[in-house]
């Protein structure tokens, strides 16, 4: 997993599904690199390499979504995959943030 | 030893100490019969007069206890030699409680042997029946009946009036009718005027035995005996179990009736107040029918039991019980030595230890070792119970059984229309006899598809059941029978055989029914194990059907995984996780177990829906329910159904 910035977003990249076995890791490396970059408005998820989202990592996405949220920042997601949309079309993400499918549909 | 060569008769199930035995009093000039089990001996017993009965008292079916207690039913003073491995204090005062004279233990000390056997040899009182009675009514030693009014069942008016006649020189009032439903209005007339019945066997209408079973459970104060001019032993051993008084050979009537009555008036006079007796033997009769317990709550198509009581106390136990945490379900039958009222408080004592026990010890011969030692503590109480147990693991159609002193399971496969049958080994040690834990026996099966086990205490012969189920196939492949078999199996047994005991039948069928394929994993509860067990799952479905779509699938699926492990194994690594994935002709189903106590789907799905959008839901129900057809939760076991057509 990584994260890389542009001049005012900071891209949160998991390169791994967001489930439970993976949970802590993600979720603390990630609440880390964000306090550390608190200057920048825009915080985006990137989907790549994103397959399986479970319980743990809708939590996490959700979790991700309200601290930025509450800082007055926007939280999106890009390149999202087609297993990635089935569960976010079920929780309803859209209603809350934008999310960019992956240009070839991955 | 006496000039008389003394005749003695060997009782004992295992035919090489039967033979050795023999062989060392012949040689020492007795006379030597031999019976190979209670019923047998019964009989001879019957229609021959023996010096000195040597019995083994551990013998399947009518063991010695039992057949000695039946010895002394009869009026039989005839000297029993307790022969028995069981060597302890408590064993030797049992032999003796049961009517035994003397104890010789195994192995045999031919020196002791003969020691007893001159004993008794010189003292011989072998009686063809009890010691004639002298003509006159009383004489002085004799007991006096003045008072006891006798019922009379007799249909031919010349041996009538001939029985009258002996029974009223003897002291007792008479009253006659001709046939059992006469007797039996009579006494529904006037319950109290009677003490004794004297019955014939073979009248019209309601016979003997009927007038026997009936008075017992009806009216137990009155003391009942039966003549006939012969006995087969099947009837005479029921008669003996269903508690009569006295049996009476007819060629002999006026000799024997004497000295039989006379024990039998004896006996009951130790027994404080038979009034209480009654009342007590009516509670009994009321708790008896609560010993058989069977089933949970939510019908299970998968066992199906019948019994057939003939006793009103002791007998055979059935219970199951489902085990919330492993999922498991566990299966009992126990027959409890003898039919009296100890007995039943021996079942009520058995049930009560099962009930404290049976959730910490599932495993069966855990269980077994564990009811034994409890039974050992009752000193003062020796009866014992052959038991059999299971542990069924039902998502994958398999068992695990011990048996202490029960016949062995009975297993069926149906193929093709044709029946195959297995016959299990079963026997061990009885419970509560010794502080052995290493005699049972132990086996697993697999229960195929279109296959089922058929269990049953002693009463019943495997080689008759196979022969019943042979000759009453449609209770096992017709449809609608097929979900109830045991009933009418077991009524075709008793018009195929006859009852002589209690008899209880049960039947496990394959869980896999209906089921094309199978597989089994468990993992420990570790979300890393999780992730294995998905991709496991996904391997397994891609392999049965390698075009289906699965994600949303395997989402609910991993839901339900997760929720094993966090809600029902509280995070507790070193608990299993144990899946079962069915393919069925109509989808897939896939039961999750854990070992937590499981939880109430609709309330939670309730309070699921009450969250936002964005919330997973109680224990990822959400998630669950949203691409899962069907759930059902059953204890720790959660199932998962998927429909779809699988045989594309």
């Amino acid at each position: 997993m990584k994260t890389y910035k542009t001049d005012s977003t900071f891209f949160l990249l998991p390169e791994t599904d967001l489930v439970a076995s993976q949970m802590e890791e993600i979720r603390d490396y990630f609440m880390k690199e964000l306090r550390e970059n608190e200057n920048l408005d825009i915080v985006t998820l990137d989907a790549t390499g994103i397959e399986i989202v479970d319980s743990l990592g809708v939590n996490l996405i959700i979790g991700l979504y309200r601290h930025v949220s509450t800082e007055s920042k926007k939280f999106n997601v890009i390149n999202a995959g087609d297993k990635f949309m089935k569960v976010a079309n079920f929780f309803r993400f859209s209603t809350l943030f934008d999310i960019q499918k992956a240009p070839s549909g991955e | 030893m006496n000039n008389k060569s003394p005749s003695i008769l060997i009782v004992d199930d295992n035919p090489f100490n039967r033979e050795m035995l023999g062989d060392i009093l012949k040689n020492k000039g007795c006379t030597v019969e031999k019976a190979n089990n209670g019923k047998e001996a019964l009989e001879k017993i019957s229609s021959a007069s023996y010096s000195i009965i040597i019995m083994d008292m551990l013998m399947p079916g009518l063991d010695g206890f039992e057949t000695t207690q039946q010895i002394r039913k009869m009026g039989l003073k005839t000297p029993v030699i307790a022969h028995t491995s069981m060597s302890m204090k408590k064993d030797r005062r049992r032999c003796m409680e049961a009517g035994c004279n003397e104890f010789l233990p195994k192995p045999i000390n031919t020196k002791d042997l003969m020691t007893l056997i001159n004993k008794y040899a010189q003292s011989d009182n072998s009686e063809p029946q009890p010691e004639p009675t002298q003509k006159q009514p009383v004489s002085h030693d004799a007991p006096s009946f003045n008072g006891l009014h006798v019922l009379l069942i007799e249909e031919d008016q010349g041996v009538r009036q001939q029985y009258i006649t002996v029974l009223q020189e003897m002291g007792f009032k008479v009253t006659f009718v001709p046939n059992g439903n006469e007797a039996l209005n009579r006494l529904e007339e006037v319950p109290k005027q009677f003490d004794l019945i004297v019955s014939n066997m073979f009248t019209s209408g309601i016979d003997g035995l009927g007038v026997l079973n009936t008075t017992k459970r009806e009216y137990p104060q009155i003391l009942v005996f039966i003549y006939a001019a012969k006995f087969d032993p099947e009837t005479l051993q029921l008669m003996l179990q269903l508690g009569a008084d006295g049996i009476i050979p007819q060629s002999d009537f006026e000799n024997s009736i004497g000295n039989i009555i006379h024990v039998a008036v004896s006996q009951s006079k130790h027994k404080h107040s038979r009034l209480s007796q009654a009342n007590t033997a009516f509670q009994v009769r009321k708790s008896q029918a609560r010993l058989t317990q069977f089933g949970c709550s939510k019908p299970c198509p998968f066992i199906d039991m019948a019994f057939s009581t003939l006793h009103d106390a002791g007998g055979d136990m059935a219970q199951c019980r489902h085990f919330n945490r492993s999922g498991m379900c566990g299966v009992v039958l126990a027959d409890v030595s003898g039919h009296d009222i100890l007995s039943s408080y021996i079942s009520a004592v058995f049930l009560g230890i099962l009930s404290s026990v049976w959730n910490a010890n599932q495993k069966p011969k855990s269980l077994l070792k564990i009811i034994n030692s409890e039974l050992l503590k009752m000193e003062e109480v020796n009866y014992h119970v052959c038991t059999t147990v299971i542990l069924w693991d039902q998502k994958r159609s398999h068992l695990e059984i011990a048996t202490a002193g029960n016949p062995g399971p009975v297993f069926v496969v149906q193929n093709d229309g044709q029946l195959s049958f297995d016959l299990f080994d079963g026997g061990g040690i009885c419970l509560g006899l010794l502080d052995r834990d290493d005699m049972y026996t132990y086996q697993q099966v697999d229960l195929p598809q279109n296959s089922q086990l058929f269990l049953f205490s002693d009463g019943m012969s495997p080689k008759k059941l196979q022969s019943t189920i042979k000759q009453n196939k449609p209770c096992l492949q017709d449809e609608a029978k097929a979900r109830k078999p045991c009933r009418p199996l077991l009524d075709a047994y008793m018009d195929n055989w006859s009852q002589d005991d209690d008899m209880i039948l049960l039947s496990l069928k394959s869980t896999l029914e209906g089921v094309a394929e199978s597989a089994q994993y468990s993992f420990q509860s570790d979300y890393k194990e999780v992730d294995k067990a998905c991709k496991w799952i996904t391997q397994q479905i891609s392999k049965y059907m390698p075009n289906l779509d699965m994600d949303m699938m395997m989402l609910s699926i991993r839901e339900a995984l997760l929720n094993a492990v966090e809600h029902g194994n509280n995070y507790n690594v070193d608990a299993l996780v144990e899946l079962t994935l069915n393919f069925l002709p109509t989808g897939i189903q896939i039961n999750i177990s854990d070992q937590g106590s499981g939880f109430n789907l609709k309330e939670k799905l309730l309070e699921s829906q009450k969250e936002s959008g964005f919330q997973i839901g109680k224990r990822g129900l959400k998630i669950i329910q949203a691409f899962a057809d069907k759930i059902e939760i059953n204890g720790g076991t959660t199932s998962l159904f998927f429909n779809m057509d699988t045989s594309k």
